[in-house]
């Protein structure tokens, strides 16, 4: 789908390319890092920390958000409405947020310095400056690894993407077990029907000489390699078995018309899905914020779209008792100018802008920091993409001070020259 | 003396001793030197040799990425030869498969699986299959990639290396250094190693110097690219952490910056950049890089390459993870690391004959099965803990006073470096106004160059028009009358005086230009003079700072050996204590396994002795009851009498009062007769029942002692009972306190057999990276890949389309009386037949592999490949009609069937039971035989001993 308004920037096309050429790549692929025992108890799952992205792509403009600055000259023609927290305003395209935002907190004082969708978004999924001598995981597979149950199975890390499928490169060193699983528009993961030609009774005979097999040779000798290989042909079992997980269309026709029909509303109600299912960690990408020209007319229709099912699910998991075990983020990969182009547009800015969060040890109803009066500066509590990947997984109780061993090698979790930003967490 | 001099001294004696063994030493072949040396080094058993099967698959796995077919298992097998082993070792390497399969163990070393940018795969492959084929040595193979900067089309392949990294100079430096130097300086970009005390950021620039003025050069018309290099380019760094910086020249690992060539501003290029033009300068640092590692001295790039070669077929580095060469990491056998080193490179890095004698050596042929016996290590290993202890204690003291020296030192360079700061200053200043002198001559040069190039095209404009204006001439003097063509010879001479004048006009500026090119050129000169001389003050203010960096880098590299020399016996030290950990482990399961049995025995007893009194007990009770059934009918007994006598006294009773009252009306009625016959007659009456009463009187007295008597028995009874019943508490408390006895010896002793399992476990793996068990080593993705497609049966039958391509090109009958070229054909068949099914590996790689540009030797295994195994369809597809399955499917005979299916697949023939197996599994289903084949040839294929190289 062509994207008038989004720059024509090298790096926007290239970012686009890659993104598209990995959906085509993993297209004969599937990728699942693990899957559930069917034993996992509801209380477990109380326990279990999980994590709920919203990727804003293209980069949301903070003034039609979270950082509204009505009747300025960068304010652009939105009012800002009142919300479930007294003195805390957002812009109004965003009613049913704004009441669910006692339950949520904004930081208002991002500041990345970055204006390039590739970096931004590098920065923003990373907490690290992209650097060609390294590679560095992305949130989704940092929490896959830090949260996921080691003895469950479900795979820990879920992108409900636009489309295709298949397996992300976004683990770095962590290893593919940990990259995305791509959902494309949500559909299952691939090969987890029987083929027509392999009866059950087939497929009963052939795991059982399979596990024979197994048992003689690994009584001589038996690794973690072994355990991790013989166990994948179970987890993949029992995946078939409860491929369901993956299908949102099992969920109540009420709920299916409360999220609304359309793909953002499926993907938010699939996202509630996956959620209780004890996936640990489910990325929503809502697509496109590159509002170069006409950004009011554009943040009108795509926050429109947005805020009922964001809203909905919210309250969702407030309501079933999860949010003190989720945490929600609404980013992009930078915001938008606060000077409004001579095509009605925003551009790229990096240096002022919003981050939405919520659920698990996140202080309900906190604003932290502030930009100036017109917008076009952080004048309190300046933070960037280093100290809010902190905050992030602290908030799911990681510590991410510590290291990860990498066959050997110890790595840092998150940037060591950086902290969480504390008075976010409770 | 100091101890560090004694220390020498004996180090010395030791290596004139080893000088003085060493003619005899040397006769023996490597692989023999490397057994004695990892078996006087063992800590624990080493696991016996592997059986036939083993070693063939193993082998082949490591020689050609391939599995044996059923038909060369067999004659392996079967082959009675006692020097068999050798015999396939020569024979795989000198396959054509060996070449084909180095190339990709090469390729996934190199570049580790990136996506192709500027060299495509098949052109990198078909360079390192054709390098490995001929036996390339490894230091010329490194250089040529180091090297290339892909205008040599032989050589543009090797420059993928760089080419395909963008010639991005962090990527590139980060790579060479692990790649090359195995040592990932990543971490050490920002700031000296915070994780690896032994990693300096003067390290990783010092590295990153050598390529960070390399740069991608695309020729517009060749739409190609190429590496190009800037003359000039700083490695400049700040450390993060301590805000120390530094601009550092080129310095290999372990070694000091190098001497550079110094060439003037306009002296520096052969071709100097400009616009579509690929600059190449006089002094190549990348070329230096090239030439400096591979020379044979520098011991990093030498000890990476073979410690690679190790890992490559015996699954696990000498230094492990292969990129992590750090004093702390210490080699599992640091004499066997500088033995196949050295040996190596005096073999002039010839890459198939160090694979051979690591493929000869025990070490390399062991089974997976670690040893069961190890008592006789175990006693061995606590004797020699305190020496080893004591030792390490030792060598810790001196690398610490070492690191201290190399501290000192550094901070006196540092201090040293400042002076060089000002001289640096002025340097750089003098080299800008030489830039700044150096403008005019190069847009006086650029002029030149544009007014040359118009000079030419007007040239020819001049030319043609003096042409054609003589032709037009020519045909005016013709028909002198023909005014359009008198007219037409007017404005030609015009014309042509006009382009000539602007030829004139620019071959003036040409003129013009070239004196102003001198006129810049003699200023250039005159800046070039403060330049030289600033640049020789700083050369001279730099001597100190460069001697005491030598001083820095021999007090460092000291200091490095000497961490090293402690870390080993530190690991030795750990090994040991681990052994006899495990034995007090062991020692402590035997009690705890012996103390359960007397615990049982005396919980048996106690329970015993509770079920006698239970005994007591109830037969108690069953007294109890007996005499309460007797206290029941006394009490009954003595009531009955009671209400007896009682009856009898009422009727006594009114018969005394009757008397009584006759007797009294007599008296009245003295002699009155019927009164008296009436008294007479009660009286008469009175006594029998007077009599009767006191009979019944007697029987209440004796039946209420009867009923007393009882009463007293039970009372006691009921006594006994209390104690028996208290009794029973007391042995039943005995049995609890038993049942926790038992309880707990059998928990200590489950502890201790898990503590047992554990800690074999731990010694297993001890012994694996010491080279005493083989590991299981996963297949790689195109080994997998591979692997499954020969042994289902899907690369043979392509073999005569490619033999028929290749025969286009190089007809058999042409080669057929010359060995080297047939040879030579095989070669080209099998490269192109590996080509043809690159696709499908690469669908094993991006399924198999890790993440492209990480580090590709880690295992891991989810559920998305056990999917695309049990249900995609490649596998089934290949199980179900590769040759295999249409070998197996006529077969009649299960056993002979099961014997082909094990062997095609696993190398080995079939147990009993797995014959009995296959034939349960056939005979069930006989009407679908080629699906039961089909899902027999999957299970094997998807078995662990298929995925492990064991």
């Amino acid at each position: 789908m062509r994207c008038d308004y989004a720059c024509g920037s090298n790096e926007h096309r290239m970012a686009r390319r890659q993104f598209l050429g990995t959906l085509a790549a993993g297209g004969s692929m599937m990728g699942l890092s693990a899957l559930a025992q069917p034993a996992a108890t509801a209380e477990l799952a109380q326990q279990q920390k999980r994590v709920l992205v919203f990727n804003m792509a293209g980069g949301l403009s903070q003034l039609e958000s979270w950082d509204p600055k009505p009747g300025t000259p960068t304010g652009g023609p939105f009012r800002a409405i009142s919300t479930s927290v007294p003195g805390t305003q957002i812009c109004e395209l965003l009613p049913e947020t704004a009441k669910q935002m006692h339950r949520l907190a904004i930081v208002r004082s991002v500041n990345t310095k970055e204006g390039d969708h590739g970096k931004g978004a590098y920065m923003m999924f990373t907490g690290r400056k992209q650097t060609p001598a390294a590679d560095y995981p992305r949130i989704g597979a940092v929490a896959a690894k830090a949260l996921a149950p080691d003895e469950g199975g479900l795979p820990g890390h879920i992108q409900i993407t636009a489309s295709g499928g298949g397996r992300a490169n976004d683990a770095a060193y962590l290893g593919p077990k940990y990259a995305g699983l791509l959902m494309g528009n949500g559909q299952p993961p691939q090969h987890t029907t029987r083929p027509d030609g392999i009866s059950e009774v087939s497929d009963v005979e052939r795991n059982a000489m399979r596990r024979a097999v197994n048992d003689r040779f690994l009584s001589r000798r038996r690794t973690a390699m072994t355990d991790a290989y013989t166990y994948s042909y179970e987890q993949a079992q029992q995946l078939m078995a409860r491929r369901e997980i993956f299908d949102v269309t099992k969920e109540s026709d009420q709920d299916q018309a409360r999220y609304g029909k359309h793909d953002l509303g499926r993907h938010c109600l699939l996202a509630r899905r996956l959620l209780e299912k004890g996936i640990t960690y489910v990325q929503v990408s809502h697509s496109n914020y590159d509002s170069h020209n006409e950004n009011f007319n554009f943040h009108l229709e795509q926050l429109g779209e947005f805020d009922h099912p964001f809203a909905t699910i919210v309250g969702d998991l407030a309501d079933r008792g999860m949010l003190e075990s989720t945490l929600i983020v609404v980013l992009s990969e930078f915001g938008r100018t606060p000077n409004i182009n001579h095509l009605f547009g925003r551009d790229h800015w990096g240096n002022a802008w919003s981050v939405l969060m919520g659920g698990a040890r996140v202080h309900p109803g906190a604003v932290i920091g502030k930009t100036n009066e017109h917008g076009t500066a952080v004048v309190d509590r300046e933070v960037d993409h280093g100290h809010l990947f902190h905050t992030y997984l602290q908030a799911v109780g990681v510590d991410s001070t510590k290291s990860f061993d990498i066959d050997g090698r110890p790595i840092p979790i998150a940037d060591p020259a950086y902290s969480a930003i504390k008075e976010l967490l409770v | 003396m100091t101890s560090r001099l004694k220390n020498s001294l004996l180090f010395l004696a030791l290596v004139s001793l080893l000088a003085a063994g060493a003619p005899a030493l040397a006769q023996e072949p490597l692989h023999q030197r490397i057994d004695q040396l990892v078996e006087s080094n063992l800590i624990g058993p080493a696991a016996a040799i592997a059986n036939d099967s083993e070693f063939a698959r193993r082998a082949f796995l490591d020689l050609t990425g391939a599995i044996p077919s059923s038909a060369e298992a067999r004659a392996f097998l079967d082959d009675p030869a006692p020097n068999k082993r050798e015999l396939l070792i020569d024979r795989l390497l000198a396959s054509p498969r060996y070449a084909v399969h180095m190339a990709t163990v090469f390729d996934v070393m190199f570049m580790e699986r990136r996506p192709d940018k500027h060299v495509p795969a098949p052109e990198w492959l078909k360079y390192l299959q054709g390098s490995i084929e001929q036996n390339k040595p490894y230091d010329q193979l490194a250089r040529e990639i180091l090297s290339a900067d892909g205008t040599d089309p032989a050589l543009r392949p090797a420059a993928k290396f760089f080419l395909d990294r963008d010639a991005e100079p962090h990527s590139s430096g980060r790579d060479v250094g692990r790649i090359f130097f195995g040592m990932d300086l990543q971490c050490a970009q920002c700031h000296d190693h915070p994780l690896v005390d032994h990693y300096l950021q003067s390290d990783y620039y010092g590295l990153y110097a050598f390529v960070n003025r390399t740069e991608i050069f695309t020729d517009a018309a060749q739409k190609k690219s190429f590496l190009a290099e800037k003359s000039d380019g700083d490695a400049s760094y700040k450390s993060v952490f301590t805000g120390d910086a530094a601009n550092t020249r080129p310095q290999l690992p372990g070694e000091g910056e190098i001497e550079e060539p110094r060439h003037r501003q306009g002296e520096d290029y052969v071709t100097a950049p400009a616009a579509n033009v690929r600059a190449v300068p006089k002094y190549s640092r990348r070329a230096k890089l090239a030439e400096l590692a591979t020379n044979g001295t520098n011991r990093q790039f030498n000890v990476n390459i073979a410690n690679r070669l190790w890992a490559q077929v015996m699954g696990r580095g000498l230094v492990h993870p292969v990129d992590l060469h750090h004093p702390l990491n210490t080699p599992s056998h640091p004499a066997v690391l500088d033995l196949i080193t050295n040996e190596f490179v005096a073999q002039k890095y010839n890459v198939k004959w160090l694979l051979r004698e690591l493929v000869l050596t025990r070490a390399y042929q062991r089974s997976i099965d670690p040893a069961a016996e190890m008592s006789s290590q175990l006693a061995a290993a606590s004797q020699q803990v305190p020496a080893v202890e004591a030792e390490y204690n030792r060598l810790k003291g001196v690398a610490e006073a070492s690191r201290q020296a190399a501290n000192t030192v550094r901070d006196e360079m540092k201090t040293a470096r400042t002076a060089v700061e000002p001289t640096e200053v002025a340097w750089k200043k003098a080299e800008a106004a030489v830039t700044e002198a150096k403008k005019p001559v190069d847009a006086a040069i650029a002029a030149i160059g544009k007014a040359h190039g118009e000079a030419v095209a007007k040239q020819a404009v001049v030319n043609a028009v003096t042409e054609a204006s003589a032709k037009v001439a020519e045909a005016a003097k013709l028909l002198p009358n023909d005014k359009d063509i008198v007219a037409s010879a007017a404005t030609f001479t015009a014309k042509q005086q006009q382009v000539t004048g602007e030829l004139e006009a620019i071959l003036k500026i040409v003129t013009d230009q070239t004196s102003a090119q001198n006129a810049a050129q003699a200023k250039l000169v005159e800046a070039y003079a403060p330049a030289d001389a600033a640049y020789a003050a700083m050369v001279e203010a730099r001597k100190p700072v460069d001697a005491a960096k030598a001083k820095v880098l021999v007090v460092w590299n000291q200091h490095k050996a000497d961490a090293l020399g402690a870390a080993v016996q530190k690991k030795r030290l750990d090994g040991l204590q681990g052994h006899v950990a495990f034995a007090t482990v062991v020692a402590s399961a035997g009690p705890a396994q012996a103390a359960i049995e007397p615990a049982k025995v005396e919980l048996a007893a106690a329970v015993q002795s509770v079920e006698q009194q239970q005994a007591e007990l109830t037969k108690q009770t069953t007294a109890v009851a007996e005499l309460e059934k007797n206290m029941t009918e006394a009490t009954k007994s003595l009531e009955d009498a009671k209400s007896q006598f009682a009856a009898k006294q009422v009727i006594a009773q009114s018969v005394s009062e009757a008397l009584a009252k006759s007797e009294a009306a007599l008296q009245k009625l003295p002699g009155d007769a019927e009164l008296t016959v009436i008294v007479q007659k009660l009286k008469e009456r009175q006594e029998p029942l007077v009599k009767e009463a006191s009979t019944f009187e007697q029987a209440v007295t004796v039946r209420d002692a009867a009923a007393k008597e009882v009463a007293t028995q039970m009372t006691a009874m009921k006594q006994t009972m209390t104690t028996m019943t208290a009794e029973m508490a007391a042995r039943q408390m005995v049995v609890t306190a038993k049942t926790n006895t038992v309880n707990l010896a059998m928990a200590a002793a489950q502890a201790s057999l898990g503590a047992v399992e554990s800690g074999k476990a731990s010694l297993v793996d001890s012994w694996t990276s010491g080279a005493a068990v083989r590991p299981l080593k996963h297949l790689t993705p195109e080994q997998l890949g591979w692997a499954v497609m020969q042994a289902t049966g899907v690369i043979e039958p392509q073999r005569p389309g490619v033999d028929a391509e290749i025969e286009k090109t190089n007809p058999k009958g042409n080669v057929a009386n010359d060995a080297a070229k047939t040879r030579s054909r095989d070669f080209e068949v099998e490269a192109l037949l590996h080509e043809k099914n690159r696709g499908n590996l690469n669908v094993f790689a991006s399924m198999y592999g890790q993440s492209a540009g990480q580090p590709q030797d880690d295992f891991f295994a989810t559920p998305d490949q056990a999917l695309f195994a049990a249900n995609g369809g490649s596998v089934i597809g290949w199980a179900s009609g590769g040759q295999l399955a249409q070998r197996l499917n006529p077969m009649e005979d299960p056993k002979a069937l099961t014997e082909e299916l094990y062997l095609s697949l696993l190398t080995r023939r079939p147990t009993e039971a797995e014959v009995n197996e296959t034939t349960r599994l056939l005979a069930a289903r006989p009407t679908e035989k080629g699906i039961v084949v089909r899902d027999m040839i999957w299970a094997l294929v998807t078995s662990a001993e298929f995925r492990f190289n064991h």
